[in-house]
């Protein structure tokens, strides 16, 4: 027998070993054979029948009322999917879509939406840098095309990066867990705070863990020094001797002096500088981007709000503003908002203002008047905007909690004439009911 | 056998009305008969063609494609083809040999998907399966990994004949037949892949002693 034939004769002993404990063919019998038992339900068959339609009715309802895709707005215009998206030079663009997620293409960052759903959205990054930002929810589904690599996200945050010249892939987790797979890391789960470099062409992994992000119990990093000696990580494997690290505590370059490692997954624990600080010193977007709402809030502060507001963008009014209601700062939030509007007025960005003004009176403040006006601003400024449906129903939510049960029947007869079968329906029969 | 058949619905049926559980026998005959079953629509049938070749078609996908989860949605796929194009077997003696080469165009179509596109993914954490412990030693894990990062880098049809001949240890006649060509163009194909492999190997620690090979460390870009 060639070493060929013997290393295939292992890697099937071991592929049965795995697919044993796997037990995937008792999965898949089971699916594939399920529906046609012969079980005697003749009987059944017309109850069986009545009730699957009943089923089939909720289901289709169901689905229905869950299956709106979500939308999205590119620096606060509303675009399509299928759009060729490019982020300028020196600027970022964000990408900020209805169930609240956010993706930032860093500058010079190429990519596109390719696709919508009621759980989530399809990405495409061709090139560069994007700090992807899910809002968790049940049942979320989103996916990013990013070179030969695939994700599984146990998480929400992260950056994510890819260079098709030197077919480098990076990723730095900032929240939750992600398991990655791809060509030579196989599949590898990453945790947050850990930075993995691919470099495809070298066949070459690196996992850094940042000092910070250690979890509760383990070992200290370990020094400079001891990287170059062989070592075990927390679960015992062997790990390689790095080739190469790069003193400021970041991923060390691909063209540093790295010998190829055959593909080996290299994890090495060192000090390190919290990912994407510049100087020590992460600015407000930054913090945003980490989701750190607080802190981009004291950041701001520390700079002077009026400094930071001179230069800021209607995108950055926007984020400020949303990220200040994230913060808790509820009348900084609604300030923001006014402004944006006041300063913007007209723009797709300050009618989205008015209706965060409105959901912020009516979901925090308790002023359901006031959230009405707001509501019924945005549906005046965006009669079919984005957020019309949404902003309907909730004015009918509005007026009937004021207390106005004219302007209430009013937004419910106009609700059911646009959106008949619109999730605040329900809500708008029974307004108009009570006539 | 029409009238056997309509009996024996006859006699199910009667069955049903007294309300017997009604339980399959395991089926039993060669593949021809089996065939000729599944086209019938022997209610046995399917399981027994699931019991029979499911772990060799599973061995198929797994040699070709390493093990990940979406083995078991393909291992489905391939017999659903099969059940679906039961009709289209043109020789029921070779029954195993059409299910491998199912099993080998569902591979295929895989390798083309993900080569295509590669996806980030990203799944609410209740949704996400946890990764199964491999009980394999380190160095057989590593061994396994260097191969099918090789694998990957070779093209897609002298990856799939590769893996036929020295993973799922097929013979030469069976590859052949998976893959649809002559015995001659998959000799020259696995002899391409070969070369190739066994190039790639010589740069990755995992397999430059395994393959007794020379290791090229450093010599590659």
């Amino acid at each position: 027998m060639t070493p060929l034939e013997q290393l295939g004769r292992e890697i099937s002993s071991a592929h049965d070993e795995e697919l044993e404990q796997r037990g995937y063919l008792g999965e898949v019998r089971g699916r594939l054979l399920a529906p046609t038992k012969g079980t005697s339900r003749r009987r059944f068959a017309l109850p069986a029948l009545a009730a699957a339609a009943v089923a089939l009715l909720i289901a289709s309802a169901l689905y229905w009322w869950t299956s709106r895709p979500l939308t999205f707005d590119i620096d606060g215009a509303t675009a399509q999917p299928g759009q060729w998206l490019a982020a300028g030079d020196d600027e970022a663009l964000l990408v900020r879509f209805s169930d609240g997620s956010n993706v930032e293409l860093r500058s010079g960052a190429t990519g596109r939406v390719e696709g919508l759903t009621a759980d989530g959205a399809r990405l495409f990054l061709e090139r560069g840098e994007a700090q992807v930002d899910v809002h968790h929810r049940s049942g979320a589904r989103w996916t990013v095309d990013v070179g030969p690599f695939e994700l599984t996200v146990i998480g929400t945050r992260f950056d994510v990066g890819w260079d098709p010249t030197s077919e480098t892939f990076s990723l730095t987790m900032h929240e939750g867990r992600v398991r990655v797979s791809g060509p030579t890391v196989r599949e590898r789960v990453v945790d947050a705070g850990e930075v993995l470099t691919v470099w495809v062409d070298e066949a070459r992994v690196e996992l850094a863990r940042p000092a910070d992000a250690q979890q509760p119990g383990q070992e200290n990093p370990l020094p400079e020094d001891d990287l170059s000696s062989p070592d075990s990580n927390e679960a015992g494997e062997r790990i390689p001797t790095p080739t190469g690290s790069s003193s400021d505590g970041g991923v060390a370059p691909p063209d540093s002096a790295h010998e190829p490692t055959g593909g080996e997954v290299t994890v090495v624990l060192r000090d390190g500088a919290p990912a994407n600080s510049r100087e020590g010193v992460p600015s407000w977007r930054e913090l945003v981007r980490q989701g750190r709402y607080g802190d981009a809030m004291d950041q701001v502060d520390s700079h002077g709000w009026e400094t930071v507001l001179e230069r800021a963008t209607t995108a950055d009014l926007l984020l400020l503003a949303d990220s200040a209601r994230l913060a808790g700062r509820l009348t900084r939030s609604a300030e923001l908002y006014r402004r944006l509007r006041q300063h913007h007025p007209g723009t797709e960005a300050a009618a989205t203002a008015a209706f965060s003004l409105g959901r912020l009176d009516f979901d925090h403040l308790g002023a359901p008047s006031s959230a009405g006006r707001w509501f019924n601003t945005y549906l005046t400024e965006r009669p079919g905007g984005r957020f019309a449906r949404e902003a309907q129903g909730r004015l009918i939510e509005a007026r009937r909690d004021a207390g106005d049960a004219d302007g209430a029947r009013q937004a419910a007869q106009s609700y059911l004439s646009r959106y008949p079968s619109g999730p605040h329906a329900r809500l708008a029969r029974s307004v108009m009911g009570n006539q | 056998m029409m009238a056997r058949r309509a009996r024996d619905e006859r006699s199910l049926s009667a069955d049903r009305r007294l309300g017997a559980e009604v339980r399959h026998l395991s089926y039993s005959g060669d593949d021809e008969s089996l065939a000729a079953s599944l086209l019938s629509g022997h209610p046995g049938a399917p399981a027994a063609l699931f019991d029979r070749y499911g772990a060799h078609v599973q061995r198929t996908l797994a040699s070709v494609l390493g093990i990940d989860d979406e083995l078991p949605d393909l291992l489905h796929e391939v017999f659903a083809r099969a059940f679906a194009e039961i009709s289209k077997l043109e020789d029921p003696a070779r029954l195993k040999a059409w299910l491998t080469s199912i099993a080998v165009f569902t591979a295929r179509g895989c390798i083309r998907q993900r080569r295509r596109r590669s996806w980030l993914k990203f799944w609410a954490p209740e949704n996400l399966p946890e990764l199964p412990e491999n009980p394999a030693p380190l160095e057989a894990r590593e061994a396994v990994r260097a191969t099918y990062d090789i694998l990957e880098r070779l093209p897609e049809r002298e990856r799939i004949a590769f893996a036929l001949r020295y993973i799922s240890g097929q013979e030469l006649t069976e590859v052949a037949l998976a893959c649809d060509v002559s015995l001659a163009t998959i000799k020259r194909r696995l002899r391409r892949a070969k070369t190739r492999f066994l190039a790639m190997a010589s740069h990755d620690p995992a397999l430059v002693d395994r393959l007794h090979l020379q290791s090229q460390q450093g010599d590659s870009p």
